[in-house]
């Protein structure tokens, strides 16, 4: 398996193309743009972009889409409200708890292996995606960092829906966010304020 | 992403020979005296690595893991580093000069006894680092974020702090 990285220049987002040894086809994660560089990434590399995934519904992580679908023809997943055909079906919890936090979906698709992961409690606009063992996720947090929601009830569920993620991957693996450098599950555990720092007081039991 | 692992013994010999190392895990090993130099080393892995005066002179890092490494006396001399991340690890007496590192992450790590001179810092990560007796002069820091980092004896000298975050003197809000 084979990763690319590419920095759109607008909106300073990360884009990403996974390709296997073997196969022609790759995955794009976020195209914020389609730029000649991306362009020169499938072509040096003679792969083609057959699978789309968005993390999130916005300019910044799917501005190339169009541009992208008028040389290729891949299937892309994201969120429903945008016209794509993933996308978390559940609203809250339907007697406004916390149950229910993460949603896993697998997709399987020419070799690749992607489970997509959407946060139905915290974070209905966006997903999360793990392909071969390594995770993309989007905007929802950096390195170092924590996507910016209100303090209180929304910070605790979103930290929450997060370690339960974590919960469930090794501490080596690799994250590729949507902005800034990669990091692990281990680094961010051991090193990221907004996870390292304890929930206020109750914030989850309150709200109930 | 898979990674292919190298016998130590036969470390430098593969790096004479290859100017391009691809996906290798140098994974918990302690390498001594190993020369990157001129190297271009991609998608490489150096978790919880003991890496000693080691050089990286002209070398080029793209999507490398040095995280809970150990890294001392480690020269990073005009080479260019790039999405990265050195998090959680130790930097002991590593001199970084007229190196380029863009999207760099130092998070978590203890970095002492260090230089980094003529070198951009562009978006580079330092939450929750601690730095000890660091010299930065002459630093492009555009971007690169501060925040809950523990500074000590850390000498600044002709860099845009203003542009940086965290950091007494900057002005930019953090980014994300």
């Amino acid at each position: 398996m084979k990763l690319f990285s590419h920095l759109s220049l607008e909106g300073f987002s990360n884009t990403y193309v996974i390709a296997t040894d073997s196969s022609k086809s790759c995955v794009v994660i976020d195209p914020g743009s389609m730029d000649s560089d991306l362009l020169k990434i499938f072509l040096k590399n003679e792969i083609d972009p057959e699978l789309v995934l968005i993390t999130r519904a916005e300019t910044h992580h799917m501005a190339g889409l169009d541009t992208l679908r008028k040389i290729y023809q891949p299937e892309t997943y994201g969120i429903e409200s945008f016209d794509l055909s993933f996308g978390p079906k559940h609203a809250p919890d339907e007697n406004g708890t916390a149950d229910n936090l993460v949603d896993y979906r697998d997709i399987s698709f020419n070799g690749f292996s992607v489970s997509a992961i959407s946060f139905p409690g915290a974070w209905i606009d966006g997903s999360m995606y793990i392909v071969d063992g390594m995770l993309f996720p989007g905007a929802m947090f950096s390195a170092g960092g924590l996507r910016e929601v209100d303090a209180g009830y929304p910070h605790a569920l979103l930290v929450e829906s997060l370690k339960s993620v974590f919960a469930t991957l090794p501490g080596p693996t690799w994250v590729f966010p949507a902005y800034g450098p990669p990091t692990t599950i281990q680094v961010e555990l051991r090193s990221n304020p907004a996870l390292r720092r304890p929930l206020e007081h109750h914030a989850l039991e309150d709200s109930g | 992403m898979k990674r292919r692992t190298w016998h130590p013994d036969d470390l430098q010999n593969e790096l004479d020979q290859n100017g391009r190392i691809d996906r290798v895990s140098f994974d918990e090993r302690t390498l001594v005296g190993i020369d990157f130099s001129g190297k271009t080393l991609y998608g490489c892995s150096f978790s919880g690595t003991v890496l000693r005066e080691c050089t990286f002179t002209e070398t080029v890092l793209s999507l490398c893991f040095f995280d809970f490494a150990e890294l001392d006396r480690i020269t990073f001399e005009h080479s260019r580093i790039r999405s990265s991340t050195i998090s959680c690890a130790t930097l002991k007496q590593c001199r970084f000069f007229d190196a380029t590192l863009m999207h760099v992450s130092f998070n978590g790590s203890l970095i002492r006894d260090s230089v980094i001179q003529s070198s951009d810092l562009l978006a580079c990560r330092f939450v929750n680092a601690t730095l000890r007796d660091v010299v930065i002069a002459d630093c492009n820091v555009k971007g690169s974020d501060f925040r809950d980092s523990e500074r000590m004896n850390v000498r600044y000298s002709q860099c845009n702090l203003s542009e940086a975050s965290g950091i007494r003197g900057s002005r930019v809000r953090s980014l994300f």
